[in-house]
């Protein structure tokens, strides 16, 4: 019985340290988004190549592109971005607000909660369990724990934020305090499960959460963290206070009614497609504010870009959001969505944003807090330089690949050729962008390889540091070694 | 330190209320005034083809086939309307269209073609590079091809407007749906014929285009082609499932091209069609009435395109990137009916030229096409209006009562 009893309280003892491990979450996070991004990537792989060779995966369901495709989209968006985005928060704003994370113990919960979800969501879409609705696919059990992870999310958010010793609010803090009072009301929205709405108003209730999903969290997270990492890493001020409160309350205000955009040539109301084209250019507003502060903020650094990665993969993911939010507010407009739409741009204008975009901010996030939570600098700054170039040049060709296949297809329809004489005309973009997956899934080899020799087995460095100076080590660390 | 705070407070306040707002406007206001209308046309799903649905739904086919015909897509079928959509449960709209709308899928196709091309869809469409479903049972099949059969004004779930009764009926459980007359009962072939003679067309005009744009490819992914021709022409059924390539598969196959005649010339319709063509140079009265017809089709239909003398300058012509036809040309009278028929009806890829078996039942194109041939035949239409034709002769209908 005693020695039972001991046991017990050092195996509790032990979790404990554990859960309660300073950094913890942020870094158990980082590592999760790391494994989700080559999960991801490879499924997209298998599907894209099956653009190309249809019979690639014979008589395996669970590989056959229809149930491939969500589940890329999902491991991809809430298993890499959502992750990486989670992770670098838990860092970000216990930094900003001088003090630690809530509760560590609720926020390694919180990820075992969320890498739970993301592999029951693989097994359960590759399995054909799917609501069938685009970014809501997740049956309605993963969706309410999705809810309930997202509800300890806030508490932990707003909990570090109210227990500040940080009188001052800094812009980073409301961009990612304002999403998680956004985005639980759109995912609630888009992924109902207590009222049904038949018909076409389904689609209707679908494209509010399908574009909200992209412009309430991943891009209000994104750039909440870019305002943080591109001042602090250049060490200039941020540009203009008061463009960065021009961009915060416009960005809600325009993202918010844009979904109908995606239904301009279905039969829904036409009040309803006249204020989402407005809003989407109006969305030029916030995405314009936004990118003159940062890229203003850049004066005189640049060359940073060199010798500083993190910085790198910054900014060129602003580079991916100026393109993609400068086409998109005119792709939604009547006249270039009706030739456009249903074609592979669209397709190419997602990966756009979710790829270029985000997962550029999720990869630098990755590798700007990692070292700095972990107390250990990168194992391989050459390894991390080909997973730049590696996935920049695997993105830039996915893109051209789809934005051109989706303009020679566009023109076929135009010109009356049959739908499945366009798939034949774009064969050879389809291979195009299988090869940039292949490019994009090596980055992701090289980059797990270095998380888990930094991350896991706590590897020396062996070139020194990605940055120019070094991350500077917790304190805690610098004592140890 | 109040003040500070009290700074964050408002401005929060005030945006949340924003928020608040507009989703109010984009999403519960659409909610309590969208109220798409209960169809006329349309009935609802059986159980059978709601099982078809879910399979649609469950196997991810919504992710290439997008579900909404949309105004430009004017040589699809007819627009949309919100009450297509009253009975679906959840969209299926879908986003992208890597295969074709299929809004307006149903009765376009025999229930075994849709059999066939669920299992293997480059059995029928060589250069498809849609996945393969032959893991599904045969019940999955059946059940995913009642539901796309019963979509669209000519699907079975299609209701005429006058008495509400069904076009096109499907018999609750039963294993094919009986759709535009084209039913396999027994061992016939009742109007298959005219599928296979354009399943083997497309195949032919497939072929051409693979070897004119991608010759290095042709055997990525078009390397069932071989399987296509002798499903076209092959051995006996027998012979098929000894193979095992073909195991299973419901569809007859012919022995030889005579065998394939010989079918065709058994389809009343076929026969028909072959009866009214016009051989060169004779005109009699019953020519006479049918060509009279198919002028007035071709006024209505065809000259503001190919011109009211048939040579390719009619007024929109100008508009187009490409130049409508001119049927003086000789290679037209090399035409076979089936080609006609066949041009007719499902229009001429890389034009703007429209799939008439939308707007004209089958009686008008093969009246068009005996005009047709019979103009292509003799030099164009400048022979049924000179003085040596016997057109000029032929006696004025008489007019029509007075109303």
């Amino acid at each position: 019985m005693a020695q039972s009893v001991e046991l017990t309280n050092r195996w509790d003892t032990r979790l404990a340290a554990w859960a309660d491990e300073e950094h913890s979450a942020s870094k158990r996070f980082l590592i999760s988004a790391a494994v989700w991004a080559l999960v991801g990537t490879l499924f997209g792989l298998i599907a894209a190549s099956e653009y190309y060779w249809p019979d690639l995966v014979h008589n395996l369901p669970q590989l056959q592109f229809g149930r491939l495709r969500p589940t890329h989209v999902n491991v991809v968006a809430f298993g890499f971005i959502s992750m990486a985005n989670v992770g670098a928060i838990f860092y970000v704003i216990p930094e900003l607000c001088r003090t630690r994370l809530f509760s560590e113990r609720w926020g390694n919960v919180l990820m075992v909660a969320w890498n739970s979800v993301i592999l029951l969501g693989i097994l359960c879409l590759t399995n054909g369990i799917t609501e069938g609705r685009e970014y809501a696919e997740l049956p309605w059990f993963l969706d309410l724990a999705m809810m309930a992870a997202l509800i300890l999310y806030i508490v932990l958010v707003w909990g570090t934020v109210l227990n500040r010793k940080e009188k001052q609010l800094y812009v980073s803090i409301w961009y990612i305090a304002g999403t998680t009072l956004w985005f639980p009301v759109v995912y609630l929205i888009g992924n109902r499960v207590f009222f049904a709405v038949p018909g076409i108003g389904d689609a209707i209730a679908n494209w509010f959460y399908g574009h909200n999903i992209l412009g309430l969290w991943f891009t209000t997270n994104g750039i909440g963290l870019l305002y943080y990492f591109l001042p602090k890493i250049t060490r200039n001020p941020l540009y203009s206070h008061l463009l960065s409160i021009v961009g915060f309350s416009t960005i809600a205000m325009f993202y918010t009614p844009t979904g109908t955009h995606h239904l301009l040539q279905s039969p829904v109301p036409e009040w309803l497609k006249a204020v989402a084209v407005i809003s989407s250019v109006m969305l030029l507003v916030p995405v314009m504010s936004v990118l003159v502060n940062f890229f203003l903020t850049m004066k005189g650094k640049w060359s940073m870009m060199t010798t500083h990665l993190p910085l790198r993969f910054f900014v060129t993911a602003l580079g991916f959001y100026f393109l993609t939010c400068f086409t998109g507010p005119f792709q939604a407009t009547r006249w270039i969505n009706w030739y456009l739409h249903f074609t592979h741009w669209v397709v190419g204008h997602a990966h756009f944003a979710l790829l270029g975009t985000f997962g550029f901010v999720g990869w630098g996030a990755i590798y700007y807090v990692a070292p700095r939570v972990s107390g250990r600098q990168w194992y391989s700054r050459r390894l991390a330089n080909a997973h730049y170039w590696l996935s920049l040049i695997g993105t830039v060709l996915m893109i051209v690949a789809l934005t051109v296949g989706g303009l020679i297809q566009a023109s076929a329809w135009e010109e009356g050729i049959p739908v499945y004489r366009g798939v034949i005309m774009v064969a050879p973009f389809m291979l195009m962008r299988a090869f940039s997956g292949l490019l994009i899934v090596l980055g992701q080899v090289l980059f797990l390889y270095n998380v888990v020799k930094t991350l896991v087995f706590a590897e020396a460095s062996l070139e020194g540091p990605l940055e120019e100076p070094a991350a500077v080590l917790p304190q805690s660390a610098a004592v140890r070694s | 330190m109040t003040t500070q705070r009290a700074n964050y407070l408002y401005p929060a306040l005030g945006l949340t209320l924003i928020m608040a707002s507009i989703i109010f406007v984009v999403v519960l206001v659409p909610r309590w005034t969208f109220k798409p209308p209960e169809p006329r046309d349309l009935r609802d799903y059986t159980t059978q083809e709601l099982r078809g649905r879910e399979i649609y739904k469950r196997e991810g086919c919504w992710y290439c086939h997008s579900m909404v015909s949309r105004p430009q897509d004017w040589d699809h079928g007819r627009r949309s309307k919100s009450s297509d959509y009253f009975y679906d449960a959840y969209h299926l709209l879908g986003s992208e269209r890597t295969g074709p709308d299929l809004a307006n899928i149903g009765g376009k196709f025999p229930d075994q073609y849709h059999m066939l091309h669920h299992k293997n869809p480059r059995y029928v469409k060589p250069g498809s590079i849609m996945p393969r479903y032959d893991y599904l049972t045969e019940q999955e099949l059946t059940d995913l091809t009642a539901f796309l059969q019963s979509l669209g004004p000519y699907g079975t779930r299609a209701l005429d407007v006058k008495d509400g009764k069904a076009k096109y009926a499907a018999n609750g459980e039963t294993k094919w749906a009986k759709v535009r007359d084209y039913t396999w009962v027994g061992g016939e072939l009742n109007g298959l014929t005219e599928k296979v003679a354009m399943w083997k067309l497309d195949v032919a005009q497939q072929r051409a285009l693979n070897e004119e744009l991608y010759g290095e490819h042709l055997e990525v992914p078009f390397k069932y082609t071989a399987e296509i021709e002798e499903l076209m022409y092959g051995s006996s059924h027998e012979a098929a499932n000894a193979k095992g390539a073909l195991q299973g598969l419901a569809t007859p196959a012919f022995p030889n091209k005579e065998a394939l005649e010989e079918a065709r010339n058994a389809d009343p319709d076929v026969r028909a069609w072959k009866e009214n063509s016009f051989k060169e140079g004779e005109i009699t009265d019953k020519n006479r009435l049918l060509a009279n017809y198919g002028k007035g089709l071709f006024n209505n239909q065809c000259s503001p395109c190919h011109g009211v003398a048939g040579n390719g300058k009619g007024q929109a012509a100008f508009t187009m990137t490409k130049r409508p036809a001119n049927f003086d040309e000789d290679k037209f009278a090399t035409y076979t009916t089936d080609t006609w028929y066949w041009r007719i009806s499902r229009g001429v890829p890389g034009t703007q030229m429209p799939r008439w078996e939308y707007t004209l039942d089958a009686n008008q194109r093969l009246t068009l096409t005996a005009f047709l041939k019979y103009v292509a035949q003799n030099k164009g239409l400048g022979k049924l209006q000179g003085a040596e034709s016997n057109y000029e002769k032929a006696p004025v209908p008489a007019a029509a009562p007075a109303k």
